[in-house]
């Protein structure tokens, strides 16, 4: 056998050109399958590690299209729908809840539109409780640290855990006051001049219309707040709390700087009005009473077509609303009345950030971090338009999105070690810091769950469901997640295996091909090989031999390609799948003894296959005509 | 037949068929080839020299006629059996020598014995090699030999199976006139050493050098006076 693999070798090398494209055709057919194969591996047990990394196995989220806004949670990409912060409470009244933690996961583009900075706003404690894994690395690294003498910031050799965890702090919503003795909690997220045209007057010599304009300030903020419909309400009344515990209810306004009115209707339909001192009121509310029984208190911020603008109450979604100055209390000095509880400017958010981002970013522990971002906002513009009815030249207001680079700064207090999953590129703040600077006042994306027993996880889903007052939810375990990624994957799969099969079957042609060419180039060899003995057996595995050769040489430079070449792979896989849906971290292709022992002997199958007709049409030839057919 | 003769023909014909027409390219030859015999075979293109010299090395089939090659009627003979008597009895020789031009002229000599599948004796063929005079020429490639040497080879490569028949198509075709007789003096060894060698050719002076001289003319054995290609 020996001496034929020597006579087939030899023949390959004497068509050195034509056997090393062959082979590097049947190499690229192979390092395509081994990839593809090594990708549908890794990516398996990447997103396994990714699930189990998890530390909770149930995550509620808000109501969006089954699973898909699950994977979207997981992959930090899309659009997100948000739960409010009160939802954790009343979640965490369920028996079967052991632990629970709420999330705010903000994906931020980054400038040059590649990619994203998944922000993750925590509560620390019953994070890290739920998610052990997660936490501060340890070991010698650099710290940014400011030198007492010079005030600079300088390196500083640290043996240690690098870092720690930020330190919780309260942070309290903005408030403002308003006339009628209310107080609006929530996020101020602008202020801004504006005038408006409040009166005409005519003049009755020029026949001209005076207009008279006020300017207002207004205040944006951001607070939890839903629209009730007409259809819903039954009725609305306004309610005064006493600090001695009496609630008066009725229509609240505000008689002077000390006293409140609340203006009621009796049974006869009578009106009442009491008049009470500013310093035995507790809080002013309105109450919303809704058809099904149940009543919601807050503010009601706007009254609209549709129906009223419930404000800082339990149900609610954020929204923003402007509140024009003339609403607004104004203290002595004729300013507006707002208290405004943002965070101390001169202190940064602390940030902890994930290893891989450490890494990518060169982050230091102290370090400042300014990442830019590209968001889109909206804005207001004016545009001149010509009426069609009076033919002139009139202008409008119109609101488009346009994209603002932004940047965010954040002092580095500590980094995680690694853990091989998704946190590594992840960068973690504190729940109410993420709420306040990324705009998402009350707003989660998620709870993490962790239940007494996973088996409950039915009933459980079931009483989530249920729970009315937990407005649209949806309870996804993580084993759900999981499946459905891996369904998503295993279409895209397909269509890449079809792919690969086609490189496949086109090799095969390529090497049949070849060997088929260098048969009829040596019909005369083999006619003098039959007529010195060889019999058609011998021609035929000679050849065979040839081609398997050429296949096996092919599956080993393949194989090679593939797990050298896994590494620009693995860029190339996520570069694409990152714009298209979600990308585990860690490694995604992940090359296994099987699989590269399974593609080099499919590469000889190849060969085996592809050998046959070649061989059989060798073997076949006659050999006085083989050997005349040169002459 | 008696022992000495290796191989005998009788009424050998082989016609082929030529789109309506039969071509009849030998129409019933007789002769026998006895051991340690040199016998030319001479005739003009046409005369089906090839023919015969395919019939006898077991390359194709006759029409009719008998053909005895080591004692064993193979005119009827199946391919596998026609390849044993090929290994067996007959060494090959080609106007081309037709060597495989990569490999080494050991590696040409020992093909053979690979298709025989016998073992590969080291020493049998250097010994082989050393017979036809090329001796120290073992490993360099075939298609770096000059044409003589390449017919030595070649030669080497059909002695390796110890044939008893040694057949030769025009093997001096390409060669020097003075290369022709070395190998002319090459193959009066061979059949000193008892074995029968088949020339065909065209070359007249070539076939004077042999034993007996068979004239070959439209598929038939004619006599020397009759055979055109003395006119």
């Amino acid at each position: 056998m020996s001496k034929y693999l020597n006579l087939a070798y030899k023949n390959l090398h004497r068509r050195k050109i034509r056997s090393f494209l062959t082979i590097g055709g049947v190499g690229v057919a192979v390092a395509v399958l081994v990839s593809l194969l090594g990708f549908n591996a890794g990516y398996r047990i990447a997103l396994e590690k990714d699930v189990s990394g998890m530390g909770y196995q149930v995550l509620v989220t808000a109501k969006g299209c089954p699973y898909e806004l699950a994977t979207v949670a997981l992959a930090g990409t899309g659009s997100l729908r948000y739960l409010t912060d009160d939802t954790v409470a009343k979640i965490k009244q369920d028996k079967e809840v052991s632990e629970l933690t709420p999330m705010l996961m903000v994906p931020l583009i980054k400038e040059d539109g590649n990619g994203f900075y998944t922000f993750w706003g925590i509560d620390k404690d019953s994070y890290t409780a739920l998610r052990p894994m997660v936490k501060i690395a340890s070991g010698k690294h650099k710290e940014k640290v400011v030198d007492p003498s010079s005030g600079q910031e300088v390196d500083k050799e640290v043996d240690g855990p690098m870092g720690r965890w930020f330190n919780t702090r309260q942070v309290k919503p903005d408030e403002i006051y308003l006339k009628n003795g209310r107080v609006v909690k929530g996020l101020i997220v602008g202020t801004g001049e504006y005038e408006k045209i409040t009166g005409k007057e005519l003049n009755p010599v020029s026949g001209e219309y005076t207009e008279t304009k006020k300017a207002f300030k207004s205040v944006k903020i951001m607070l939890p707040s839903r629209i009730y419909t007409k259809a819903e309400v039954l009725s609305v009344t306004g309610a005064l709390t006493l600090k001695a515990g009496a609630q008066i209810k009725g229509e609240v306004n505000k008689v002077d700087e000390n006293n409140f009115k609340v203006t009621s209707k009796d049974a006869q339909g009578a009106e009442q009005a009491n008049t009470y001192p500013r310093d035995q009121v507790l809080k002013a509310e309105d109450e919303v009473f809704l058809k099904d029984g149940s009543k919601v208190t807050g503010v009601i911020l706007s009254q609209t077509q549709d129906g009223y603008n419930v404000g800082d109450i339990e149900l609610a979604y954020p929204n923003t609303e402007e509140i024009t100055s003339d609403l607004i209390e104004t203290d002595s000095q004729g300013n507006l009345k707002i208290v405004n509880n943002k965070a101390d400017e001169k202190s940064e958010t602390e940030v902890v950030i994930g290893w891989e981002a450490a890494q990518t970013g060169f982050m230091q522990v102290g370090q400042k971090m300014t990442l830019k971002v590209k968001e889109m906002a909206k804005e207001k513009v004016k545009e001149k338009v010509i009426d069609p009815v009076s033919g002139q030249e009139k202008e409008i207001e119109k609101e488009i999105e346009k994209p603002v680079f932004n940047a965010y700064t954040f002092k580095v207090v500590g980094i995680l070690e690694r853990g091989g999953s998704k946190d590594d590129g992840s960068y973690f703040v504190q729940l109410e810091d993420a709420q306040r600077i990324f705009r998402k006042y009350k707003m989660l994306t998620g709870i993490g769950i962790k239940l007494n027993d996973i088996a409950k996880l039915p009933m459980f889903t079931d009483r989530i469901y249920n729970r009315k007052e937990l407005g649209e939810t949806q309870v996804v375990s993580l084993a759900e997640v999981k499946g459905t990624i891996l369904n998503l994957v295993q279409t895209a799969k397909i269509l890449v295996m079809s792919v690969a099969f086609i490189a496949i079957i086109v090799a095969l042609i390529g090497v049949m091909n070849t060997i088929l060419m260098s048969v009829f180039e040596r019909t005369q060899e083999i006619g003098i090989m039959k007529a010195i003995g060889a019999s058609r057996m011998d021609i035929f595995k000679l050849i065979w031999l040839e081609t398997i050769i050429i296949c096996a040489l092919g599956g080993i430079v393949g194989t090679v390609i593939a797990v050298f070449g896994g590494s620009y792979i693995e860029k190339l896989i996520r570069a694409v799948m990152s714009k298209a849906g979600y990308v585990p971290a860690g490694q995604i292709v992940h090359f296994t003894p099987q699989i590269i022992i399974g593609c080099f002997f499919g590469a000889i199958v190849l060969g085996v296959l592809s050998g046959i007709w070649p061989a059989y049409r060798a073997a076949k030839m006659r050999p006085i005509e083989a050997i005349r057919s040169g002459e | 037949m008696g022992d000495n003769i290796v191989l005998e023909a009788k009424e050998l014909k082989k016609y082929y068929t030529r789109g309506s027409e039969t071509v009849k390219a030998l129409d019933g030859v007789d002769f026998a080839i006895s051991q340690g015999e040199i016998v030319a075979i001479v005739g003009p293109s046409g005369s089906g020299k090839t023919t015969l010299m395919n019939l006898i090395s077991c390359l194709d089939t006759p029409t009719s006629g008998v053909l005895n090659i080591g004692g064993a009627d193979v005119t009827h003979f199946k391919e596998s059996q026609l390849i044993a008597i090929r290994r067996k009895y007959i060494g090959f020789i080609f106007q081309q020598f037709y060597l495989i031009p990569n490999l080494f002229a050991v590696e040409n000599v020992e093909l053979p014995l690979i298709f025989a599948k016998k073992p590969i004796n080291r020493d049998k063929i250097l010994k082989v090699i050393e017979t036809v005079g090329l001796k120290g020429k073992e490993r360099i490639p075939a298609y770096m030999l000059s044409g003589g040497d390449k017919q030595r080879i070649a030669i080497a490569r059909a002695l390796i199976n110890e044939p008893k028949l040694l057949i030769a198509d025009e093997p001096t075709g390409k060669l020097e006139i003075k290369v022709r007789d070395q190998l002319l003096e090459l193959f009066r060894q061979l059949s000193k050493k008892g074995i029968s060698v088949f020339i065909a050719t065209h070359d007249l002076e070539l076939a004077a050098k042999a034993g007996r001289i068979i004239h070959l003319q439209d598929g038939k054995i004619i006599p020397k006076e009759q055979s055109s290609l003395y006119h």
